[in-house]
C-alpha cells in the first residue's frame, strides 16, 4: 500500500512537470508568434500582422494584444475592426492612455464625430465600467471604515460624518456610472463599409441611410440575420448581423 | 363637403333703400336750393359692338343743370329712340349739384362702323357738345354663333352655342391639347353671370369626371365685367393648373354649382322682352326696388375640351428623376464656407422655373461619403403666374472627414415636355475650408490616398483607407491572457473579495454595536473591569509564586481583594480595611484570612512557604471568581 502511494505521488509529479513544460512551451510559442507579428508590423506588412495577432487572439486576449491588433487594422485601412479592437482593449485596460489616444485619433481621422453629450453622459463616460466598479468598491470601503472604526480620542464627530457622506456620495455616483456604462457593455462596432440601415429586417426593405464603418451601435431585438440597432447619433434601423461585431464578443 | 356659399353681388352695389330715401328728400329740397354753376356734358354707349338685331343704350348726362334739350343728329343707318329722362341731385359737403340723364336706344339699320357725332346740348347756362362715339354693328346673333365656331380666335367675346339663352355659363381655356402624365397645364376658368343677377356660389369650379387633378382654386376669384353679345356679365375668373394622371385621350369639362337670385319681373310684351335683354333695361330701378327674387339652384357646366395625356418615356429616364415635369434651372450655394470641425454648412438649392413644383424634390448629393446630411427643408415661392416660381431647399451638412475640401455636386433631373426629353442639372462642387486643417496636408492627402488605394486594391476586395500617422506604437510585451471579457463585478475573485469585505463590515458593525450596548450597561462594565483586574493580578500572583516572594505575593493578594471589593462596593479600593471585610463579608470568609495574613506580612514580617502560598492562591482565585 505504501509503495502504491509513492508511485501515485511520483506519477502526479511527473504529470505536473509535463503539464508545466507543455504550458511553458506553449507560452514560448505564443511569445514567438507575438514577436513575429510585431516584426511584420514593423516591415509595414499590416495585413500580415493583423492576421498573426488575430490568430493569437483566438486562444485568449489581453489588452496589449488587442491594442496591437487594432493598430494593425488601423494601418491596413480597416478602421471598423481597428475601432472594435481598441474598444475591446479599453475594456481590459481602461486606464491605458495609448489605447484611448489611438481610439480618439482614428475616430477623428475617419470623421466619426460624436453627438454633443449631456453633463450626465459626460460623467458616465469619464470612467470605464471597471473603473467605476473599482471606485464604487473603494468609496464604499471608505464609507464603512469611517463609520466603523472607533473615533480617535480628541477627534470630533463632524469630520467623520462629512467623510462618510462624501464616501457615500461617491459610491452613489460610481453606481450610476456602472449602470450607465453597463448599458453600453454589449455595444457593437460597424466593421464594413457602406452598411445600410433599413426600415425592416429584410434585404429588400427601404434604406434609412448608410452607417459609417467604425460607428458604435447598440443592438436590440433581432429578426433573422438582422438586428434592430441604434447608433451613437440616435439613428435607428435594422442592420445585418454581418455588418457589425460585438465588442465583448457575444455571439449574435 | 361643406357647401360653399359665397355671395357675389352682381349689381353695381346700389343701395336701393338709401337711394330711394335720398331721392325723395333731395327732390323736395332741390326745388328751393340754388344749383351749383358749371355744366358738364357726356355721352356714352354701353357697347362698342353689337349685332344688328340688338340695340345699344346711348346715355347722355348733363351735370350742373336740371333740364336740357338734346338735338339728336341724323346718322345714316342708325335710329335713335328716346326711352326716358331722369334727374339726380347730390349733396356733397353741403353743396348741391344736379344732373339729368337721358337714354336713347340706338338701333342699326345695317352692319358696319358708325360714329355718333357730337351732340349739341342746350341748357339755360348755354350750349355744349358731347364727344363723338365710334362703334360697330355686326351681323345678327344667329350668324355670330356660327361664325364664332368657325373663327374661335376672334378677339371679340361671343356667346357660344347654348350660351345665348343662359344667364350663367362657363368657359375653360387650355393652352395645350396634349400633356404628359403629371405635367401641369395652365387653365383659365371663367364663370359668367348676367349682370343684374345675384348669385351665390355653392362650389368652386371642379373637374367633372376622373383622371385629372385641378389645383386648389383661390376662394376669391378675380371679378371683372365683360360685354358678351351686347349683354353685360359679371365674370369670375380663376387661373389654375390641371394635371392629367390617367394616360389616354380624355374629354374634360368643369362645373360649378350656384344659387341664382332671379328678379321676378312684371309680365312684358314681346317688345318689352327684347328690351329686358338690354343691359340698361335689365337694371331697371323699379324692378330692383319693388321686385321680388326667385331663388334657383343651377349647375354651370363648361363645354367639353379634348386633352390627350401621354405617358413619360422610359428611355433615358435618369436615376435622379422623381417626377418633376417642366422647365427648371438649378442654383446651389453653401454657407458658411469656412467652418470649424463639426460645424454644419447650410446648402441652399434653388430650383426655379415652371412646372409641377409639388413633385420637385430636393436635389441629391452626388457623393455623401464623409458627410452627415440632414433632411432638407423646402419652401415654394410663386413667381410669375400659375406653375411658375422657385422651390428653395435648405439642407444642413456636416463634414465628418476633416480632409474634405469641397461640397459635392448636386444633381436634379426633370422631364422637359417641350423637348420631350429628360434633362439632368448638375451644380459644380463648392470649395470650402475646415479650420485647423493644414492646407498642404489636405492637398497631398488625396494623392497619397489614391496611391495607397492602388497598392491595397489587389489584395482586398473593398477599398481601404490610408495608414494613420501618429498612432501610439505597438506593445512589445503581451500581458496576461484572458479568455473572456466580463465586467469586474462578474469576476469571481472580485465577488469573493466583495463578499469577504461585506462579512468583515458586518462583523465590525456587530462588534461596534455590541460595544456601544456595553458602554451603556454599568453592571456589565463593572463585571468586565473586575474580570480584567482579576486577570492582571492572577498573572502577578503567578510571577510571585514563581519567584517564591511571600511578601510580594501577599501584597498582590491584598490589592486584588481591595480592587474587586472596591468595584463591587463602589468605594475606593485603597480605603478598604480588614474591619470593612469583617463587617460586610462575615468572619468565615477566607478573604479575611488572606487579607489578615497580608497585613501581618506587611506590618509584622510574617512569611508563607510555597505550599501555603499555592493554597492561598487557589483559594483567592476561587473566592474572587465567586464575586463576579
Amino acid at each position: 500500500m505504501k509503495g502504491y502511494g509513492q508511485k501515485s505521488v511520483c506519477a502526479g509529479c511527473f504529470l505536473l512537470l509535463l503539464l508545466s513544460q507543455t504550458l511553458w512551451a506553449g507560452g514560448q510559442e505564443r511569445e514567438r508568434q507575438f514577436q513575429e507579428a510585431i516584426q511584420a508590423y514593423g516591415r509595414g506588412e499590416y495585413k500580415v500582422a493583423s492576421q498573426q495577432f488575430q490568430a493569437l487572439a483566438r486562444d485568449g486576449v489581453s489588452a496589449d494584444l488587442l491594442f496591437n491588433l487594432a493598430n494593425s487594422y488601423a494601418q491596413a485601412g480597416e478602421s471598423g475592426r481597428a475601432i472594435l479592437n481598441y474598444e475591446r482593449a479599453r475594456r481590459l485596460a481602461p486606464a491605458d492612455s495609448d489605447i484611448k489616444g489611438n481610439l480618439e485619433l482614428i475616430r477623428k481621422e475617419k470623421g466619426l464625430f460624436q453627438e454633443e453629450q449631456s453633463i450626465g453622459q459626460r460623467v458616465i463616460t469619464f470612467f470605464e465600467l471597471n473603473q467605476w466598479t473599482g471606485l464604487a468598491a473603494i468609496s464604499f470601503f471608505l464609507f464603512a471604515i469611517v463609520l466603523l472604526l472607533p473615533l480617535p480620542p480628541g477627534l470630533k464627530r463632524m469630520p467623520r460624518y462629512v467623510a462618510a457622506t462624501l464616501s457615500l456620495f461617491f459610491t452613489a455616483v460610481a453606481i450610476s456610472g456602472i449602470i450607465g456604462q453597463y448599458q453600453h457593455w454589449n455595444d457593437g462596432v460597424v466593421i464594413i463599409q457602406g452598411a445600410r440601415l433599413r426600415v425592416s429586417p429584410f434585404a429588400s426593405a427601404a434604406s434609412v441611410g448608410t452607417i459609417q464603418e467604425g460607428r458604435l451601435v447598440r443592438p436590440g431585438k433581432s429578426h433573422g440575420s438582422y438586428f434592430l440597432v441604434e447608433d451613437e447619433t440616435g439613428r435607428r434601423g435594422w442592420l445585418e448581423g454581418d455588418a457589425f461585431e460585438s465588442i465583448v464578443g457575444v455571439e449574435k | 363637403m361643406k357647401k360653399m356659399r359665397r355671395h357675389f353681388n352682381i349689381q353695381n352695389g346700389r343701395r336701393i333703400g338709401v337711394v330711394a330715401l335720398c331721392f325723395l328728400v333731395v327732390l323736395l329740397v332741390a326745388e328751393v336750393m340754388p344749383v351749383q354753376s358749371g355744366v358738364q356734358v357726356s355721352a356714352s354707349l354701353n357697347a362698342t359692338s353689337f349685332p344688328i338685331d340688338r340695340v345699344a343704350a346711348l346715355t347722355i348726362t348733363v351735370k350742373g343743370t336740371r333740364s336740357f334739350e338734346p338735338q339728336m343728329p341724323e346718322v345714316d343707318g342708325l335710329q335713335f329712340q328716346q326711352r326716358g329722362q331722369s334727374t339726380q341731385i347730390e349733396m356733397i359737403n353741403g353743396d348741391f349739384s344736379a344732373s339729368v340723364t337721358t337714354v336713347y336706344l340706338v338701333q342699326g339699320l345695317r352692319e358696319g362702323k358708325f360714329t355718333i357725332p357730337a351732340i349739341p346740348i342746350s341748357t339755360k347756362e348755354g350750349r355744349q357738345l358731347t364727344q363723338p362715339i365710334d362703334f360697330e354693328i355686326t351681323a345678327s346673333q344667329s350668324a355670330a354663333v356660327s361664325s364664332s365656331a368657325q373663327s374661335p380666335s376672334s378677339s371679340k367675346p361671343r356667346l357660344r352655342s347654348g350660351e345665348a339663352e343662359q344667364v350663367a355659363f362657363m368657359r375653360v381655356t387650355l393652352n395645350k391639347e396634349k400633356s404628359y402624365s403629371g405635367e401641369v397645364v395652365p387653365v383659365q376658368i371663367k364663370a359668367y353671370f348676367r349682370e343684374g343677377i345675384k348669385a351665390n356660389l355653392n362650389t368652386l369650379p371642379q373637374v367633372a369626371g376622373e383622371g385629372f387633378v385641378l389645383q386648389q382654386l383661390a376662394p376669391e376669384p378675380v371679378q371683372t365685367r365683360e360685354i358678351v353679345n351686347n349683354a353685360a356679365y359679371t365674370v369670375l375668373e380663376w387661373d389654375s393648373t390641371l394635371s392629367g394622371i390617367k394616360e389616354g385621350q380624355h374629354r374634360i369639362s368643369l362645373e360649378l354649382e350656384a344659387t341664382l337670385l332671379l328678379p321676378e319681373q312684371r309680365r312684358r310684351s314681346l317688345h318689352d322682352r327684347s328690351l329686358f335683354d338690354d343691359p340698361f333695361m335689365g337694371d331697371s330701378f323699379f324692378d330692383n326696388f319693388f321686385g321680388r327674387y326667385l331663388e334657383k339652384e343651377v349647375k354651370v357646366v363648361s363645354p367639353e375640351l379634348d386633352l390627350e395625356v401621354l405617358s413619360l418615356p422610359e428611355e433615358g429616364r435618369p436615376q435622379e428623376f422623381h417626377g418633376a415635369i417642366g422647365e427648371f434651372h438649378l442654383s446651389v450655394s453653401g454657407d458658411p464656407l469656412e467652418v470649424e470641425p463639426g460645424e454644419p454648412i447650410t446648402l441652399t438649392m434653388t430650383v426655379k422655373g415652371k412646372g409641377n413644383f409639388d413633385r420637385v424634390q430636393a436635389p441629391e448629393l452626388d457623393e455623401d461619403e464623409g458627410w452627415k446630411s440632414y433632411s432638407p427643408s423646402s419652401e415654394f415661392l410663386e413667381d410669375g403666374g400659375m406653375g411658375q416660381g422657385k422651390k428653395v431647399f435648405e439642407q444642413a451638412l456636416v463634414a465628418r472627414d476633416p480632409h474634405l475640401q469641397e461640397i459635392p455636386a448636386v444633381t436634379f433631373a426633370y422631364f422637359d415636355p417641350t423637348a420631350a426629353a429628360y434633362t439632368v442639372l448638375k451644380s459644380p462642387p463648392i470649395p470650402f475650408k475646415i479650420k485647423g486643417t493644414a492646407v498642404e496636408e489636405r492637398k497631398l492627402e488625396p494623392k497619397a490616398k489614391a496611391e495607397q488605394m492602388e497598392k491595397v486594391q489587389p489584395e482586398m476586395a473593398a477599398p481601404v483607407d490610408p495608414p494613420i500617422s501618429n498612432l501610439a506604437p505597438l506593445k512589445l510585451q503581451s500581458d496576461a491572457m484572458e479568455q473572456t471579457m466580463v465586467p469586474l463585478f462578474f469576476k469571481r475573485w472580485f465577488q469573493v473579495l466583495v463578499v469577504l469585505f461585506v462579512v468583515l463590515v458586518l462583523v465590525a458593525a456587530v462588534l461596534k454595536q455590541r460595544a456601544a450596548r456595553n458602554a451603556n450597561n454599568p453592571r456589565l462594565q463593572q463585571h468586565q473591569a473586575m474580570k480584567h483586574l482579576l486577570n492582571l493580578r492572577q498573572k502577578e500572583i503567578e510571577q510571585a509564586l514563581a519567584a517564591n516572594d511571600s511578601r510580594g505575593f501577599l501584597g498582590i493578594c491584598r490589592r486584588a481583594i481591595q480592587e474587586q471589593l472596591g468595584l463591587l462596593w463602589h468605594s475606593e479600593a485603597g480605603a478598604i480595611t480588614l474591619a470593612d471585610l469583617t463587617q460586610r463579608l462575615g468572619k468565615d470568609s477566607f478573604l479575611i484570612t488572606i487579607f489578615s495574613a497580608a497585613e501581618e506580612s506587611a506590618y509584622g514580617g510574617q512569611e508563607l512557604n510555597s505550599q501555603q502560598m499555592q493554597d492561598f492562591a487557589d483559594r483567592l482565585q476561587k473566592e474572587l471568581e465567586g464575586l463576579l
